[in-house]
């Protein structure tokens, strides 16, 4: 039986998405939250938090959401767990080359706050090889 | 039509050539005409001269044999009134001459009647000559009184006068044909003399009209090449003056023609250019990728497209190219002219636009994320229950926030199709499913304008070849819109049928209808029925004239039609796929269908 989703990472630099996007999974998801404000906390904490979904923005200072995503392949630890990005950029052509990095799917800003965690859910589920 | 030339007689509209051929073909047979008539007139001249000679000479031998007739006659008058021995001798050769001279007589142009006469002349010749021997054999042998009897007896003076009357039967003939021939060559000459003056008086002027002709036509053709000179010094002046490269290039490649920015641009002089081929100038590899648009304008056809030419120094152009077939009088392509405009800045400028517009969307959506987000999360009461009042607000906010989402999108994907850069996914769909979707997706959003959305499907199997999403996307504009615009407690009917070989999804509403004055720009940028109007309804302006460049790109048709009873119709048709085998109720990938490509 597919382990239920509980624990979600998510990587974002802008204060104010991060606070509404934890709420919205948290308040409104029900999930279990570590933000992070870059690339490097991140990495740094991971190992920790040991989450079963990463949800990480494109741009950020420092590393950015693609680097910080090889980062976490190259690690043993944290190389099978599915990132989804969260990017502003959505011409068809950025959504691809994303995905193409080994991204679970993408996540377009602004997004539904209410529907947030439910997108988020079905796309863990939908993953391939759980 | 030309006013002068409606009036011009047909043969004068010919061409020069044509002209002077005619009028020296027409020359040339009237002077052959008058040669062959003068020839003639000679031959008849020297037949007549040869004729009259001949008569004269006939004339001639006759008086000569008359002559010596008569001097026969006095040597043997003498012989008988001598007796002399000498007289007698003479008499003999004086015969002889006679003889002679009868013997030769003869018709010259062979008339019978004369020659009859001529024949019984000189039996009666010999008859006379036989009586004069007799006379000469009596005097001889019976002496002079016997001889005298013989003169007495006026036989031969009978004789004498029948000879004169065939002589001048003879001559009297032959005068009055030499009289006929005179005259009928005086009659010939005459109008020999007449027909060769005229004839040259008309080849004359012939000759001068032709003089004429081709001095107009040296005069015109000087007057042509001047205002050709003219008319080229101005072009060259404007096409030098003109900042695009301008050139002319034949069939096998060669520059014939080109303006003073081409020189420029490729820092070559009039005569290194001239000739040159434009494959050695724009160099192999530039040249293989506009060979294409070349081929096409020697088939006839405008060419149209964009390259980067560099030149000698290294500098480098963005070229908006076009090629112009250039036809002779037989329509066949000649050439082609070349009309290059750069348009690096434009370039530089549509990508700094596009890189504007890229960044600002971007920007955009970052604060709208978290302010979207946070009323979301507010009105939906996550943090709380909120007072009415304050329901209110917060719903109008989010509502205006969704505007400022949708206005963002509708800019970028306006910018992307106008950039051509909209990128599609076709597949074979299941039309009936994704109308299905779209309308369950849609109904929250009706439910706000107090509009009920009903589905009707004529066309249960109906698929079609397109981009999911996008075909989504414009279904959702069409029913938003119908939502905005219908009257609270209206119905938006969403029809999906199939005509032939087209699918048509309409999308239908009881609303205000669309202006008359609008109608033929509903589906361009920043088309608004009304903008107060359609301020307040949320609209951008760019809604349809995206669902048109999707649907087109879908090689589909985008329409509308007002609705009897009120109202609108937005509608769009899409090529129907015929399903070869059955299929399945999800997206068709990897079905074969008919009429996919």
């Amino acid at each position: 039986m597919t382990q239920a989703l509980e624990k979600v990472m998510l990587v974002e630099d802008d204060s104010d998405i991060r606070t509404v996007a934890g709420m919205a999974l948290e308040m409104v998801g029900g999930l279990k939250i570590l933000a992070c404000e870059s690339g490097a906390q991140a990495l740094e904490m991971v190992a920790g938090f040991a989450p079963q979904l990463v949800l990480l923005d494109v741009m950020m200072p420092g590393m950015n959401g693609p680097e910080v995503l090889q980062a976490l392949r190259q690690r043993a630890d944290t190389a099978a767990i599915p990132v989804i990005f969260l990017t502003a950029k959505v011409q068809e052509g950025e959504i691809a080359k994303l995905r193409a990095l080994g991204a679970l799917d993408v996540i377009a800003k602004p997004f539904d706050p209410m529907t947030l965690a439910a997108t988020v859910r079905a796309l863990w589920a939908a993953r391939p090889n759980p | 039509m030309d006013p002068q030339t409606s009036k011009t007689p047909g043969w004068l509209r010919l061409s020069f050539g044509v002209k002077i051929n005619f009028i020296l073909g027409l020359g040339l047979a009237i002077l052959v005409a008058v040669g062959s008539i003068a020839s003639r007139s000679v031959e008849s001249l020297v037949e007549a001269s040869g004729y009259e000679s001949a008569s004269l000479a006939e004339i001639g031998s006759l008086d000569n044999v008359i002559g010596a007739l008569r001097r026969t006659e006095s040597s043997a008058r003498k012989y008988v009134i001598t007796g002399d021995a000498d007289d007698l001798s003479r008499y003999k050769a004086v015969r002889s001459l006679v003889n002679f001279s009868a013997s030769g007589l003869d018709a010259s142009d062979g008339d019978a009647t004369q020659q009859r006469r001529l024949n019984q002349l000189q039996r009666t010749v010999t008859e006379r000559l036989l009586r004069l021997d007799e006379l000469v054999q009596v005097r001889r042998e019976r002496g002079i009184a016997a001889a005298t009897d013989v003169v007495r007896s006026a036989r031969g003076e009978e004789i004498n006068l029948r000879i004169q009357i065939l002589a001048d039967q003879f001559r009297e003939h032959e005068l009055r044909g030499l009289r006929s021939r005179r005259a009928e060559t005086a009659f010939n000459a005459e109008t020999t003399s007449f027909l060769v003056f005229w004839g040259i008086a008309f080849a004359m002027s012939l000759l001068v009209w032709t003089m004429v002709i081709i001095h107009r036509n040296h005069v015109g053709r000087q007057a042509a090449e001047q205002a050709l000179k003219a008319s080229e010094a101005q072009l060259r002046l404007i096409t030098d003056a003109v900042p695009a490269l301008i050139a002319y290039v034949d069939r096998n490649d060669r520059l014939q023609f080109h303006n003073r920015a081409f020189e420029r641009w490729f820092e070559r002089s009039v005569s290194e250019l001239r000739e040159r081929t434009l494959r050695s100038l724009m160099g192999g590899a530039i040249y293989a990728k506009a060979v294409p648009y070349i081929e096409m304008a020697l088939a006839g056809q405008a060419a149209d497209f964009e390259i980067n030419l560099g030149n000698v120094r290294g500098s480098e152009m963005h070229l908006s190219v076009q090629l112009v077939p250039r036809r002779d009088e037989r329509r066949a392509v000649i050439g082609y002219y070349v009309l290059a405009t750069n348009i690096s800045a434009l370039k530089e400028v549509d990508r700094l636009k596009s890189e504007f517009v890229t960044t600002v969307s971007h920007e955009l959506r970052t604060p709208l994320t978290s302010i979207r987000g946070s009323l979301g999360l507010v009105a939906a009461g996550v943090t709380g229950v909120l007072p009415d009042k304050a329901k209110e607000l917060v719903t109008i906010a989010m509502q205006n926030c969704e505007r400022l989402v949708r206005l963002v999108n509708d800019i970028l994907d306006s910018e992307k199709m106008l950039a051509g850069k909209m990128e599609l996914s076709m597949r074979a769909l299941d039309l009936v499913a994704l109308i299905e979707r779209s309308v369950l997706e849609n109904e929250s959003y009706a439910a706000t304008h107090g509009v009920t959305v009903t589905l009707q499907i004529g066309a249960p199997e109906a698929r079609v070849m397109a981009d999911t999403d996008r075909l989504v996307q414009v279904v959702t504009n069409l029913l938003s819109n119908a939502c905005k615009f219908s009257n609270k407690g209206g119905v938006v009917e969403v029809i999906v049928a199939e005509s032939g070989q087209r699918a048509r999804v309409s999308v239908a509403d009881r609303g205000a209808g669309v202006p008359k004055e609008m109608q033929g720009r509903l589906f361009e940028r920043f088309a608004q029925l009304d903008s107060s109007d359609a301020r307040r309804k949320g609209g951008t302006g760019l809604g349809l004239s995206i669902c048109r460049t999707i649907i087109e790109r879908m090689d589909g048709s985008i329409g509308f039609a007002e609705r009897d009873g009120g109202g609108s119709v937005f509608f769009f048709e899409l090529p129907a796929l015929k399903a070869v085998a059955g299929h399945g109720n999800g997206d068709g990938d990897g079905e074969k269908m008919a009429g996919e490509s």
